[in-house]
């Protein structure tokens, strides 16, 4: 595998995916060798809009409580609210978590949850000493919505174009049966899993549905069928009708040769929890794909999976105990799910947001800022501790950037996401690919994986 | 057979249309092209392509009026009908049910499906995917909820084909986009608080509303530096600025600023209060600077003039609305002509909108598909417009004469002002991987087009066409939303003769060999009679053939 140069790749991938049955009705998508003997997924979760990570893992020794709270104003959390979390790594100021991460602080202790302290994207190392030069680079469009996730998902400052989930996946297709599953994103399609040599896809957090009026399996639909399908054979000169036609057909063909093996699943014991929680169900959809990981000859997959809401501009009191109390039992519910399919070894799951927000407040709510506390989970996470350097949260401290508490990232988002990559089994040729800007970090200052 | 060789004729026209060269008419950007090439002949595929680009959908006698009146006849006329607007629908139908919020889509449907001004519909739908609000992140809940959502389209509406200046002071004073951007109830500063002005509105209406986030040249390309770098429309600093403009503003009829009643005013203009207005020097785009001591009136209006004037604003808007109207990739010179009639609209004025609609489709480009080289003209529709043209076609309505469909996003990931994000259903840069990437051509409408979504909107649409028509469902509830194929039963018994009929309709006389190849088979398989089946399934598998999915 290590042997093979991009040259290589492009035509395997593109053959692998002919083989998979994308260019070819008749081929069936399920494969037919010996299950594989390893396993492994990374599930990226996506928090849009900003998550305000500053509340959700918070100081709870006195000066930095203090400082915490007199940066926040009315946005901090009372002291007494805080959830206690005791990192393994002990000494220095103690932290907590937001009083609606119940069900993270459990995973924390357990040591199957771990944090990432303020990470973000940057380009090469900075303080706020070295920002004051106006030469020093920095991301583009710092604080916009859009160019921040992209950065984020592309893994790469200058924009190539493919995303780093996408990348890695040019290395993994080989290892599937069917390398049309590799990347899967829940919900929407997602850059991060856009490459140049492999198709991604998305489905709905409800799965698969079937064509009901050209049916395979109904005598009255066959004419019909027979009729919609040649439409899709029909070779199209115009690029928006072909590319039409080839997702049309690309979605027929998934629903009819894996639909049937999601849909016919038994429930699974692990209950959704209580209340709507669209993430969770997201996270159900992932669990289903892992659970016919067999039957489909599937060893490594990448899951994308994202949740709105995050932008508190306005309303922050009340907004963000709700998000944070669906992340914490969204994720605890997918935990839980590992465990009951016997992969909580396998599968390692981690959080992303374009950026942080704000200490200071625009009296209600936040605004764009930077750096930001992020998450993983997983058996083979060594949970239970807090990575990387915890920032000042003093307005005007050192890591302040502009004096008004947009906290400058610490680690960058290559260096959090390298462990995750050599824990998936990509070489470090393949890496400096996935990650570009990697070395202009010191790339094993964090590893979180065991 | 006599559309055939018409056919013809238009394929002939073109070849002649590409070496007139589509691209030098920078002027007026009117036809007939320079450079001797004749005006396109008014064809009655030429004019559903017109429909196509400027309605909701063909009906039949629209064709016969394009003809009628010519394109630019017709386009005149459309744009000056009075609007229709969609407020007006909570008068017109009395609202019974309880599930009141999402009437404002009902409203919708019945604009966009029977409402005479059809081009002034498209634009303003064209506009709420720019000047995005999304009802799951307004506040109005019941009736109050549904009506301030309408009225808020019908602001995009009126000032859709008045002027892009008030359009956007419109938009910045309406009290649904203050909550939706949280404008409104946005304070001066309070050091002692740690409270600064709220970025959210300052920032979404220069990247997405007017400006972007880089410089651009007049044709909509991208400009860049000695270095080659792109060069930012604004910094922080500019934002910040802005944010402090928009301080002071709330609820119309609230007596005090921090005031909230359940009565509060979702209709009228948001209203200032000084003392709540920062009253600081304000730094704006190209360096200029508002003098201190301004009321909140007068640094919103220096703002927005700020906003307004700059060089962006006639290629940023002219492009988005060439591409959510004509196509996905338009030469930079169809793009410079609109942008210039934005600057200017020949007498004088920026930001006509009725000169710069009427530049976009009387352009050469949009009327003979003729693009430069290195692009392909047309694009994927918008999911909604597909359906919204079946209803037009064969005229789709229910005994009760409302349209009854709200939960619009669930099966075609789109609906009016349902947007998930301020970042609308899909992005005017996406583009899939493959040709559309490697040759840099964009085709937005494709991002919600995957294999989470395809199977929703065939199935949806199949139900409506094979299971809502009004032979198949015989004895219809008042709120069934039936069409009418009695037309199509009856040319059945000629299936060429229909095909050709559904060729135009639907197709602008566009149907590949291939497709009335398959629909002739299909239709074969019915035997000698089964007219309505054959009628329903024909109009169904065109409806949901990859070709209709495309405007071309």
């Amino acid at each position: 595998m290590s042997k093979l140069n991009r040259r290589d790749f492009f035509k395997l991938g593109a053959g692998t995916i002919a083989s998979a049955g994308l260019m070819n009705w008749s081929q069936p998508l399920i494969a037919a060798g010996a299950p594989p003997t390893d396993y492994k997924a990374i599930v990226n979760i996506f928090f849009l809009g900003g998550n305000d990570g500053f509340n959700m893992v918070i100081p709870r020794s006195d000066f930095e409580y203090n400082e915490y709270s007199a940066s926040r104003q009315n946005l901090a959390v009372a002291r007494g609210d805080i959830l206690p979390i005791n990192p393994i790594t002990a000494g220095g100021p103690q932290f907590g978590f937001h009083p609606a991460f119940s069900e993270m602080q459990q995973l924390f202790s357990d040591g199957k949850l771990g944090v990432m302290a303020n990470v973000g994207n940057l380009i090469q190392p900075v303080t706020k000493g070295s920002l004051e030069n106006p030469a020093t680079p920095r991301p583009r469009q710092l604080f916009s919505h859009n160019d921040q996730q992209d950065q984020w998902r592309y893994g790469d400052p200058d924009t190539t174009k493919t995303g780093w989930g996408g990348r890695l996946m040019d290395y993994k297709v080989m290892d599937n049966t069917n390398a049309l599953l590799t990347a899967m994103s829940i919900g929407g399609r997602s850059k991060w899993l856009v490459s140049d040599q492999n198709l991604d896809i998305s489905i709905g957090s409800n799965g698969f549905d079937r064509y009901n009026y050209v049916r395979p399996d109904r005598n009255w639909t066959q004419d019909r069928r027979t009729a919609f399908r040649s439409l899709l054979d029909t070779n199209y000169s115009n690029p928006f009708t072909k590319e039409f036609s080839d997702t049309q057909k690309r979605t027929m063909e998934l629903i009819e040769q894996v639909g049937d093996l999601t849909n016919n699943l038994a429930d699974f014991t692990t209950p959704l929890p209580q209340d709507r929680n669209r993430l969770a169900e997201s996270l159900r959809m992932v669990g289903r794909m892992i659970a016919i990981r067999e039957q489909l000859g599937m060893t490594r997959q990448v899951f994308y999976v994202a949740m709105g809401g995050f932008d508190t501009h306005d309303d922050q009191n009340t907004r963000q105990p709700a998000l944070l109390g669906q992340i914490s039992q969204a994720m605890k519910y997918f935990y839980d799910l590992t465990v009951e399919l016997g992969v909580e070894n396998s599968v390692t799951s981690f959080t992303s947001s374009e950026f942080g927000r704000t200490l200071t407040s625009n009296g209600d709510g936040t605004d764009h800022a930077w750096g930001n506390h992020q998450l993983m989970m997983g058996g083979m996470v060594r949970g239970g501790d807090i990575y990387g350097t915890m920032p000042s949260l003093e307005i005007g401290g050192p890591d302040d950037y502009r004096n008004d508490g947009r906290i400058i990232p610490t680690t960058s988002v290559e260096q959090f996401s390298k462990p995750i990559l050599d824990w998936f089994d990509a070489e470090p040729a393949q890496i400096s690919t996935i990650l570009p800007n990697l070395n202009a970090f010191n790339a094993n200052a964090i590893n979180y994986m065991l | 057979m006599q559309i055939k060789s018409l056919i013809v004729g238009v394929a002939t026209f073109l070849l002649v249309a590409c070496g007139g060269g589509s691209d030098s008419d920078t002027d007026s950007g009117a036809p007939p092209p320079t450079g001797g090439t004749p005006p396109p002949p008014l064809t009655k595929a030429a004019a559903v392509t017109l429909l196509e680009q400027a309605t909701f959908g063909t009906r039949l006698n629209d064709i016969d009026d394009v003809l009628n009146r010519g394109i630019e006849g017709w386009i005149d006329r459309q744009l000056n009908l009075s609007p229709s607007p969609h407020l007006r629908y909570y008068y017109i139908v009395t609202i019974a049910d309880n599930d009141t919020w999402s009437q404002h889509v009902n409203a919708w449907w019945m604009r966009s499906i029977r409402a005479e001004d059809q081009l002034r519909q498209r634009v303003a739908f064209a506009l709420s995917q720019i000047l995005v609000i999304g009802q799951s992140g307004v506040n109005g809940n019941g009736i109050n909820g549904a009506k301030s959502i309408s009225n808020y389209y019908d602001v995009l509406l009126i000032n859709g084909l008045g002027n892009y200046r008030d359009l956007i002071e419109a938009v910045t004073l309406n009290p649904v986009m203050g909550e939706y951007l949280s404008m409104l109830r946005n304070e001066k500063p309070n050091p002692d608080k740690n409270i600064r002005p709220d970025e959210n509105y300052a920032r979404e209406l220069m990247q997405l509303f007017t400006i972007g986030l880089v410089e651009l040249n007049l044709d909509g390309t991208v400009k860049t530096d000695a270095q080659g770098n792109t060069i930012p429309t604004y910094g922080q600093a500019e934002i910040e600025g802005f944010a402090h403009v928009f301080t002071g503003w709330t609820w119309s009829n609230m007596d005090r600023f921090k005031e909230w009643r359940e009565d509060r005013d979702l209709l009228g203009p948001m209203k200032a209060f000084p003392d709540f207005h920062d009253t600081g020097e304000k730094t704006l785009l190209n360096g200029v600077v508002l003098p201190a001591g301004q009321t909140p009136e007068q640094d919103l209006e220096q703002a927005l003039d700020n906003i307004f004037n700059h060089p962006n604003v006639g290629p940023f808007i002219s492009k988005q609305l060439i591409q959510k109207l004509v196509t996905s990739n338009p030469s930079n010179a169809y793009v410079q002509r609109v942008a210039t009639i934005f600057n200017n609209n020949g007498n004088g004025i920026r930001g006509d909108m009725k000169a710069v609609v009427k530049a976009i489709l009387m352009d050469n480009e949009a009327r003979t598909g003729t693009t430069s080289s290195d692009r392909v003209f047309g694009k994927v529709k918008e999911p909604l417009l597909r359906l919204t043209a079946l209803w037009r076609a064969f005229d789709g309505k229910a005994a009760n004469g409302i349209y009854d469909f709200r939960w619009v996003n669930n099966d075609f990931s789109q609906g009016p002002l349902q947007s998930p994000s301020v970042f609308n259903f899909f992005s005017p840069f996406y583009a899939p991987q493959g040709q559309f990437k490697d040759n840099d051509w964009v085709a937005p409408e494709l991002q919600i087009h995957s294999e989470g979504t395809m199977a929703k909107m065939t199935n949806h649409l199949h139900w409506r066409v094979l299971s809502m028509n009004n032979f198949a469902n015989d004895n219809p509830d008042a709120d069934d939303i039936l069409i009418n194929i009695t037309r199509e039963r009856d040319l059945a018994s000629d299936p060429e003769a229909l095909l050709d009929h559904l060729d135009l309709l639907l197709l602008a006389e566009k149907m590949s060999p291939e497709l009335r190849q398959a629909t002739l088979d299909f239709m074969a398989t019915y035997g000698e009679e089964n007219f309505e089946e054959k009628a329903a399934d024909a109009i169904g598998l065109i409806i949901t053939s990859p070709e209709f999915a495309v405007q071309q």
